[in-house]
């Protein structure tokens, strides 16, 4: 299939892997979706609290999800954690609406540590669920990032999610601005959150670290680090 | 005793037997007060205010009941607010001291946000007759079961520094509580004690709403002499352009503080009265033992163990911040030092009053400036005390954050009827102009959660049951009584030692930025931070040098409005060959290096600098009208230059001027030409530039977190609450993106327009702009006025720019190997 000219591609482990603006990874040789921190159900948990976040706030990621399936050809979802952020809420009645819209696609969950529903919820919408880590292709998915002392052994390179990463830009005339990113060591990558009501880390790369910002919602800009004139 | 005459005499034998006589404000407010007043009393602190108000409470009651000495009455008579919780203490024992010498047996409590649940539980089991409190212990008051049979003995509410209270929200917040209780108990009477300020009338208005009853403003017209001496650099040309410490001055002061007895020095932020105390010490040991530290950070035990040894005369220094700008009298101290502008003229004087309490003695204040053209500042101050102008404090107006908070307390409580609470919030001053579709979406917001509830929704707060809005709930009625405060603050993290002596709080971010091992100064010790658990920082003493100072939030003061005005007839004064103030006759070779940079302007000048360096393209410009004027007009032009091709800028501001900086050139001729200072489309202007920026998003913060969108946590429980937890800017974001037409993000445009791009303020000064002779200079180097804002690292931003245009043109904020 073809995808859109502006959507770049990077290359981990042989695998050729899209950044896609909506904060996830494609891989279109395996038509298989990659996102981590999606905290559905967050919404209706602040509600449920009694603190008036606003109704429409809950379906967003569902719909961006559903754009993201029309627009490629997607057989199997790859969660890197967080799928859910809290116990069970209304809201889960949004994601078993659209579970059953799209009955045909696999969904995998490697476990968060919000991911604290029981197993038979993750059963009841027919999810694979992971304790630990999968290993996906040469490449281990896990939640939280390994520590410093990470042993590969076995796989080319661990992507993960967790932190909610972002860099702060800063540019002549004392700009200064704060995008989610992705961001890629020689290791260990970590993918951007991919819920629309998560919060934001800053990050400061070391200078061998690979930053990919997502502009807005249509674009992702690989930050060179000398300058971004390229 | 029925008789007026007797009870007055038994009153002014106590005054005898302790040689004092009372004034005559005294006694008007007791004859006011005994005919069915309310009312204001302007006094200063340390007037005998307390005396006013306290002594016809008991006359009244006098008066009525022969058997006084025996039987004292049932229930809280008199309820006294006080903004401050260090206050209460001192009120108590000046009102104790009474009932202990006339042997009346009433009974004084005492409650605030220190007071401990065991405490509150007895006090509201047996009832005193007088409850010293605050307004947030008031709102706590309101969210107890039966409230309405604590108040409903009380004879007088009484507001003591009632200007504290006015502009801000806690203003708003005795606004609501007194139409709360006014309504239980009809013939209540209401006063209020405020220093001067420039609009008392207004604040008479504010306090009593729409039910004025018979009412009237006395004042005490107590003179009291005053000597204000600015420190001076002995050479100016070394002397900071730029700067806030002030340290340079240090032995300057020294010779004062040995003259003088006792002597209090403020400063003007928590972290520069660290670094003053630790300087003083560094220098001068000898000062050691005598020598303190006060601050509104610092634990209350500590507090209050300097507050008695300035009493017991035992100190011969204290640095401390506005937590000693208020409250009774330290009788030994003589002399004021201010570090630093004190940005406005009533806070000035509030300060100097705080000396030279024996009787004809003089207040003494030394000003010691930061940088050079503060200097100019001390004589505008000057100026100011000798003509006598004195700040407004405006009210704020609607605050839908206070309503929302305040409805649930009393749906927490016993449950609110709509129609009787819409009456009496309608009847104050804050939300006389609330309309009806505005409280529609407020009781929309709290029972259904703003939007239409949905068939998925689990969205409650307050419930309608039996005919009354109602929160059932206990969990949301816990985190409802934890909210209550309109103070803002960031999330305070206790600092304990190991052994679990509490030292006070600090600030979340600044103990982020630390790890164990670190030195930091707090409390005027030099502490190393061991662990955090949960929401407590542990340290140690340690002998090494501090290298960190924490900072705390809310250190910036805006210049007064009034002020500015003196400031700018002051810097008029300036280009005079030889000018008459001292202050200005020091700086005049930095006034003389600015005239030969670029200008200095006069009264009938707009000065504009245009300066280019490798951060990009300057504009310097000088209104002289205080930073908060300045911010929404570096905005305006901004946006304005912006609209003529897409750029970014970035914008800094002091209380003299402001710059704007663009990575591109551009040119303010043409600008100016196009119609930069014209005050067609102001309205709709001010209103992009608010969009396009970013300075709403920070006025959010608190409008978030008092109408109950930010949920502070439980205490000690960090981990149970952080499911709970989202960033005032990601809730910003998210209610602009898909529920743009919430009121609470609404009030943070309007807050911006009502206390920071004042259209009516902002017009005036384009108006002025707009009749002065418009001078554009190009210095190569960047002038005396121009440098301390340029080296301002807190900036504003605003763009044109497409986010990708301006992300090509950044580079990444790597971490240096």
């Amino acid at each position: 299939m073809n995808l859109p000219d502006k959507i770049q591609s990077i290359n981990l482990s042989g695998e050729e892997l899209y950044l896609l603006p909506e904060k996830a990874l494609y891989s279109s040789r395996h038509k298989t979706l990659l996102a981590a921190d999606i905290h559905l159900g967050k919404v209706g948990h602040f509600r449920l609290a009694g603190i008036a976040l606003p109704g429409g706030l809950a379906e967003a990621d569902l719909i961006t999800l559903d754009k993201i399936l029309n627009e490629y050809d997607i057989e199997n979802i790859m969660i890197l954690g967080d799928l859910f952020h809290s116990g069970v809420n209304y809201d889960m009645n949004l994601f078993a609406k659209w579970r059953r819209k799209n009955e045909s696609l696999e969904v995998n969950l490697v476990k968060g540590n919000h991911d604290i529903l029981s197993d038979e919820i993750y059963n009841y919408f027919n999810i694979k669920i992971y304790k630990k880590n999968y290993m996906w292709n040469k490449i281990l998915l896990t939640h939280q990032p390994l520590g410093n002392d990470l042993e590969l052994n076995g796989c080319d390179y661990v992507l993960c999610g967790h932190v909610h990463p972002a860099v702060r830009l800063v540019g002549k005339g004392k700009q200064s601005i704060k995008l989610p990113c992705f961001f890629f060591g020689e290791r260990q990558g970590i993918l951007p959150a991919f819920g629309a009501f998560t919060g934001k880390c800053v990050l400061k790369p070391k200078a061998k670290e690979r930053v990919y910002v997502i502009s807005g919602d249509s674009t992702v800009i690989y930050i060179n680090k000398f300058n971004a004139k390229c | 005793m029925s008789n007026r005459q007797d009870v007055y005499s038994l009153f002014l034998n106590w005054f005898d037997s302790k040689n004092w006589t009372p004034f005559e404000f005294q006694k008007k407010v007791w004859d006011l007060y005994l005919k069915g007043y309310n009312g204001l009393l302007n006094a200063p602190t340390g007037s005998g205010k307390t005396y006013a108000l306290w002594l016809p409470v008991l006359m009244e009651y006098i008066l009525k009941s022969p058997n006084y000495k025996k039987k004292k009455p049932h229930g809280i008579q008199l309820l006294w607010i006080t903004p401050l919780k260090a206050l209460s203490k001192d009120i108590n024992k000046a009102m104790q001291e009474v009932c202990h010498d006339l042997e009346i047996p009433w009974q004084i409590s005492v409650r605030t946000g220190d007071t401990t649940q065991a405490v509150r539980q007895k006090q509201m089991k047996n009832l005193h007759q007088v409850l010293i409190t605050t307004p947030e212990s008031v709102h706590v008051m309101l969210t107890q079961k039966g409230y309405g049979e604590l108040f409903k003995n009380l004879k007088c509410i009484v507001v003591d520094e009632w200007h504290e209270l006015l502009g801000s929200k806690r203003g708003v917040q005795v606004e609501l509580a007194l139409s709360r209780i006014r309504a239980l108990v009809p013939g209540l009477k209401v006063w209020g004690i405020s220093a001067t300020i420039g609009n008392l009338k207004e604040a008479l208005d504010v306090l009593l709403g729409e039910n004025k009853g018979k009412h009237k403003i006395v004042k005490a017209e107590i003179e009291k002499r005053l000597f204000i001496q600015s420190v001076l650099p002995d050479e100016v040309e070394k002397f900071p352009w730029s700067g806030h410490l002030g340290i340079r001055l240090l032995h300057k002061v020294y010779p004062i503080l040995k003259a003088s007895k006792t002597t209090l020095i403020f400063t003007n932020t928590r972290s520069q009265s660290e670094i003053w105390y630790q300087k003083l010490l560094e220098f001068y040991p000898e000062f050691a033992g005598e020598i303190a530290l006060h601050h509104g950070s610092i634990s209350k035990e500590l507090r209050s163990w300097v507050e008695s040894a300035l009493h017991r005369e035992k100190l011969k220094v204290v640095v401390c911040t506005s937590s000693l700008d208020l409250g009774v009298d330290f009788r030994p101290v003589d002399t004021v030092v201010q570090i630093g502008s004190p940005k406005g003229v009533a806070r000035f004087l509030q300060r100097a009053g705080r000396s030279g309490h024996q009787p004809d003695a003089i207040s003494k204040i030394y000003f010691v400036p930061t940088h050079s053209l503060e200097l100019v500042e001390a004589a505008a101050l000057k100026e100011a005390i000798s003509q006598k102008v004195f700040e407004e404090r405006q009210p704020i107006l609607k605050p839908y954050d206070v309503l929302i908070q305040y409805l649930i307390t009393l749906a927490v409580s016993d449950g609110f009827d709509e129609g009787e609470t819409y009456k009496q919030v309608v009847s104050t001053f804050a939300y006389q102009t609330l309309r009806k579709d505005e409280w529609n979406w407020i009781m929309q917001f709290i029972t259904s959660g703003g939007s239409a509830l949905k068939n998925y929704d689990e969205y409650s707060k307050a419930v309608y049951f039996d005919g009354l809005f109602r929160v059932i709930d206990r969990r949301k009625i816990l985190f409802h009584k934890l909210g209550i405060g309109t103070i803002d603050a960031e999330i305070a993290m206790n600092i304990k030692f190991m052994s679990g002596k509490n030292l006070g709080t600090i600030e979340e971010s600044f103990i982020a930025s630390m790890k164990p091992g670190d030195v930091f100064s707090f409390a005027g010790r030099s502490l190393e931070l061991v662990m955090i658990r949960e929401s407590t920082a542990y340290v140690k003493r340690t002998k090494q040098k501090p290298y960190k100072v924490p900072s705390w939030m809310g250190g910036r003061m805006p210049l007064s409005s009034r002020l500015s005005e003196m400031l700018r007839q002051k810097m008029n004064e300036a280009y005079d060959l030889f000018p008459k103030d001292i202050e200005i006759k020091t700086i005049k070779p930095l006034l003389d290096l600015q005239q030969y940079r670029s200008k200095v302007p006069t009264s009938n000048e707009f000065l504009i600098e245009m300066v280019e360096t490798e951060e990009g393209y300057h504009a310097f410009f000088y209104p002289f009208e205080g930073r908060l004027v300045h911010e929404g007009m570096a905005a305006l032009f901004s946006h304005r230059i912006s609209q003529m091709m897409p750029r970014s800028f970035s914008f800094a501001m002091n209380d003299y001027g402001f710059e704007i900086l663009s990575d591109t050139e551009f040119s303010i001729e043409e600008a100016i030409k196009k119609g930069l200072f014209s005050l067609e489309n102001l309205v709709a202007d001010i209103y992009k530039s608010l969009n396009s920026g970013e300075l709403a998003k920070r006025r959010f913060r608190p409008i978030a977190r008092i109408s109950g969108l930010i949920f502070t946590g439980y205490p000690g429980k960090w981990k149970t609450s952080r499911h709970l937890q989202a960033s005032a800017q990601l809730l910003f974001d998210v209610f602009s993106k898909y529920e743009p037409e919430n009121l609470l993000l609404k009030q943070a445009y309007e807050e911006m327009l009502q206390f920071q791009l004042e259209e009516a303020r902002l017009r005036r000064a384009l108006d002025r702009i707009n009749k002065q002779k418009i001078i554009i200079k190009y210095p190569a180097k960047p002038t005396p006025f121009a440098f301390p804002i340029m080296v301002d690292i807190f900036r504003e931003k605003l763009t044109s720019e497409q986010l990708e245009v301006r992300i090509r043109k950044m580079q990444m904020d790597y971490e240096r190997d």
